[in-house]
C-alpha cells in the first residue's frame, strides 16, 4: 500500500534520513520504533507529503507522491488522518469544532449530519458530552489526544498516522490510548502507522515493527520476528523493559 | 562580513515575503468570505480606538507646532490647510500603517507563529486544507481593505482635532481654516493618500503573515518573529512611502 524507497533527507545540515526503505501493508498497524532523534517524525511527515525528500520515492497506491503537483498531493492527503505528537488542536476552536472542522472543509453535509458524525466520533474515543464545548487549553494531555484522534478519524481515512500517541502521558492514560487505537484498528480495519520510542506501546498495538536507527530502517517484520531477531537495539529495549 | 551576512539575510527575507505574495495570488482560492469578514472585524474594530486617539493627538500637536512657525510669517490662516495636506498625504496613511503593524500585524505574527510551533499549520496541511487560503489570504485582504477606511477616519479625526485646537485655543479664524482647506486640498491628495494606505496595509499583512508563518524554534522564535514583523513593517512602510510620494506627488 505504501512503499518507501531510498528516502534521503538533510535538515539543517544534518542527514536525518539516510536511505529509508519500508513497506507498509494495508489493514495492519506498522509501528516505527526508534530512539529520539532517529528521524521518526521526519519520516512520518514525508509519508503525508508535509516534507519533501531530497532523494527517493514514496509510493502510495501505485503513485509516487514526491512527483505530485500540489493539487494532487492535497487529494492524496484526504486518504490520511494524522494524530500529532502534541495533538495540534486548533486553539481558537472548541473540542466539537475541532472535530467538525475537516467535515466543514471537505464535505457538503448538512449541519445536523455533521453534528451526528462528530457526536459518534467523540463517543467512539470516549469523550464525555460535558467536555465538547471546552477549548484545547482546558483539556488534559490524554483528552487532547482523544480529540485529536477523533479529528483524525472523522473523514473516515484509509490510513491513520500517529506521531508518538502516548508520549508525555502517564502510564494509565497511555494504556487507555493504546487500547483505544487497538480497538479502532480492530473495529475499523484501517491501516495505522504509529511512531514511538516506547517498546511497550509498539508491542501493545503493532502488527509489524520497523526499527529506525540513525536514519535507516535496521530491521522490519512481524512483532514476533522482531522480538526473536536478537538485534542489539531490540535486546537493549527488552532489557530496559525487564528492569522496569 | 557581519554587514554582508545581515544584508544577505534581509534579501532572503524580501525573497520569502515576495514568494508568499506569489503563493497568495496562485493558491489564494477558494475565496473565504466568512473568514475575511471575521478578520476585517478583528483588524478594523480592534485598531479603531488607538487610531482615533493617536490621530487626534497628531492633529493637535501639528497645529501647535505649525501655528507658531507660520505666525512668524503672518500666515496663521494657512495652518488648517497645512494640517489637512499633511494628514491626507502623509500622516494619515503612515500613522495608520504604523498602528496597524503594531496592533493587528504583531497579533497576526504571534498567532500564526504560535500555530506553526504547535504544529497546527501542519495539521491543517495534513487535512488537505491549504493554510495560504485559510489563514494568510483573509488576513492580508482584511488589512488591505481596512487600511484606507481607517486612514480616512484618521484624516478626519486629525483635522477635526486640529480645528478644535486651532480655532478654540489658538484663535485662528474658522472661516480661513476651512476655506483654505477647500481651496488648496485637491481630491487627488486624498485618493493618493488612500492608495498609499492600501499599499501599506498589504505590506503589513504580507510581512507579518510571513514572519509568523515561517517561525522556527519555540516560544522564543514566536517572540522574535513578532518583534521583527513590527520593525520590518515600519521600515518597509517608510521606504515605500518615500518611493510612492516621489512617484505620486
Amino acid at each position: 500500500m505504501i512503499e518507501i524507497r531510498e528516502l534521503h533527507k538533510t535538515l539543517g545540515g544534518k542527514e536525518v534520513l539516510k536511505g529509508v526503505n519500508l513497506s507498509i501493508y494495508r489493514g495492519c498497524t506498522t509501528v516505527i520504533l526508534g530512539r529520539s532523534g532517529a528521524g521518526k517524525s521526519v519520516l512520518l511527515k514525508h509519508i503525508i507529503g508535509l516534507i519533501l525528500p531530497d532523494e527517493g520515492s514514496i509510493i502510495i497506491d501505485g503513485k509516487d507522491i514526491t512527483k505530485m503537483s500540489r493539487k494532487e498531493l492535497l487529494g492524496i492527503r484526504k486518504k490520511f488522518g494524522m494524530l500529532f505528537q502534541e495533538s495540534a488542536l486548533f486553539d481558537s476552536l472548541s473540542v466539537f469544532e475541532n472535530v467538525a472542522f475537516p467535515l466543514w472543509e471537505h464535505t457538503k453535509l448538512l449541519e445536523e449530519e455533521i453534528e451526528k458524525v462528530v457526536r459518534d466520533k467523540l463517543y467512539q474515543v470516549g469523550l464525555e458530552e460535558s467536555d465538547w464545548n471546552k477549548y484545547p487549553s482546558e483539556l488534559s494531555g490524554g483528552m487532547k489526544k482523544r480529540v485529536a484522534l477523533a479529528r483524525a478519524l472523522v473523514l473516515d481515512p484509509e490510513i491513520v498516522l500517529c506521531d508518538e500517541p502516548t508520549s508525555g502521558l502517564d502510564p494509565i492514560t497511555a494504556f487507555t490510548i493504546e487500547e483505544l487505537i487497538l480497538e479502532l484498528q480492530r473495529n475499523l480495519s484501517k491501516t495505522f502507522v504509529v511512531i514511538t520510542h516506547d517498546l511497550k506501546t509498539a508491542l501493545a498495538i503493532g502488527d509489524r515493527i520497523a526499527l529506525l536507527e540513525e536514519g535507516k530502517i535496521e530491521m522490519e517484520g512481524r512483532v514476533e520476528e522482531v522480538l526473536k531477531s536478537g538485534h542489539p537495539l531490540i535486546e537493549a529495549y527488552l532489557k530496559r523493559e525487564v528492569l522496569r | 562580513m557581519k554587514t554582508f551576512k545581515w544584508f544577505i539575510s534581509q534579501v532572503e527575507e524580501l525573497g520569502g515575503i515576495s514568494l508568499l505574495g506569489y503563493k497568495c495570488l496562485r493558491y489564494g482560492t477558494p475565496f473565504r468570505g466568512k473568514l475575511w469578514l471575521k478578520q476585517i472585524e478583528r483588524v478594523g474594530i480592534d485598531s479603531l480606538p488607538v487610531i482615533v486617539l493617536s490621530s487626534a493627538f497628531i492633529g493637535m500637536v501639528f497645529i501647535l507646532q505649525t501655528f507658531y512657525a507660520l505666525r512668524k510669517f503672518g500666515a496663521e490662516s494657512m495652518v488648517g490647510v497645512s494640517l489637512a495636506l499633511a494628514m491626507v498625504r502623509e500622516l494619515g496613511p503612515v500613522f495608520t500603517g504604523v498602528m496597524l503593524a503594531a496592533r493587528a500585524g504583531a497579533a497576526m505574527a504571534a498567532e500564526l507563529g504560535s500555530m506553526r510551533v504547535t504544529e497546527q499549520i501542519d495539521a491543517m496541511e495534513a487535512m488537505a486544507i491549504n493554510p495560504i487560503s485559510y489563514l494568510i489570504v483573509p488576513r492580508i485582504l482584511a488589512l488591505t481593505l481596512v487600511s484606507p477606511i481607517l486612514t480616512s477616519i484618521s484624516d478626519f479625526i486629525g483635522v477635526v482635532a486640529g480645528y478644535a485646537i486651532g480655532v478654540w485655543v489658538l484663535e485662528v479664524n474658522p472661516g480661513a481654516f476651512v476655506g483654505n482647506i477647500e481651496k488648496y486640498v485637491d481630491f487627488s491628495d486624498i485618493y493618493y493618500g488612500l492608495i498609499k494606505s492600501c499599499v501599506f496595509g498589504a505590506l503589513v499583512g504580507l510581512i507579518c503573515c510571513y514572519k509568523g508563518y515561517s517561525v522556527k524554534g519555540g516560544a522564543e522564535g514566536v517572540g522574535r518573529a513578532t518583534t521583527e514583523s513590527v520593525v520590518f513593517s515600519l521600515v518597509m512602510i517608510l521606504i515605500t512611502d518615500y518611493i510612492l510620494t516621489a512617484l505620486m506627488f
